[in-house]
């Protein structure tokens, strides 16, 4: 996320709206843009009806491997309050792009919760003249 | 089941942190494209 946020401009220039998506309460959801004083657009999914349309996974084993500790420490570090487990702690995230007619033009699976597409990747997709690119946090 | 690009993004309804129901749709029409960021959770 605060790599998103660098790069806030970049998105606007790219006529580019960010949303994000969560299953946590409204309560969390607050906390959450007070302490990462995030811009963007925050929707919530309690029940993960859109987590699941996507095609989202969850696995447990995926969620919590050594890359997730040293991702959730690395956070602490940096000020992150650690408010516990929320929801269903083995529910994997993901990144997608899609155009104004509903068309996708990039899916990115997270293989973990420290897996997500780099930023540079995401630009690259939304510029006028790149075309599809599939990105798949398994493959890769 | 996972998408691919090219395939039409589901329909789905979230709600906006004051409950209200919203449409994803609205988003990505409103806006050349849209970044959807799924996160894990908000912990």
């Amino acid at each position: 996320m605060a790599q998103l946020r660098q790069h806030t401009s970049d998105f606007e220039a790219l006529k580019t709206n960010v949303v994000i998506i969560s299953f946590g309460s409204p309560y969390n959801a607050q906390l959450w843009e007070k302490e990462t004083q995030s811009q963007f657009t925050l929707l919530l999914d309690p029940e993960r009806n859109a987590y699941r349309a996507y095609g989202l996974e969850r696995s447990m084993l995926r969620s919590w491997g050594l890359n997730t500790f040293l991702t959730y420490s690395r956070l602490m570090l940096n000020g992150r309050k650690w408010r516990g487990i929320q929801g269903d702690s083995g529910q994997l995230g993901g990144d997608f792009i899609v155009n104004a007619n509903g068309i996708i033009r990039l899916a990115y699976y997270s293989r973990d919760p420290s897996d997500r597409p780099p930023v540079s990747h995401l630009l690259d997709i939304l510029q006028p003249t790149a075309s599809h690119i599939y990105l798949d946090g398994l493959s890769s | 089941m996972r998408l691919r690009p090219g395939d039409q993004a589901p329909y789905v309804v979230l709600e906006d942190l004051s409950g209200q129901e919203t449409l994803l749709e609205d988003q990505w029409r409103s806006a050349q494209h849209t970044l959807l960021v799924f996160l894990r959770h908000l912990g």
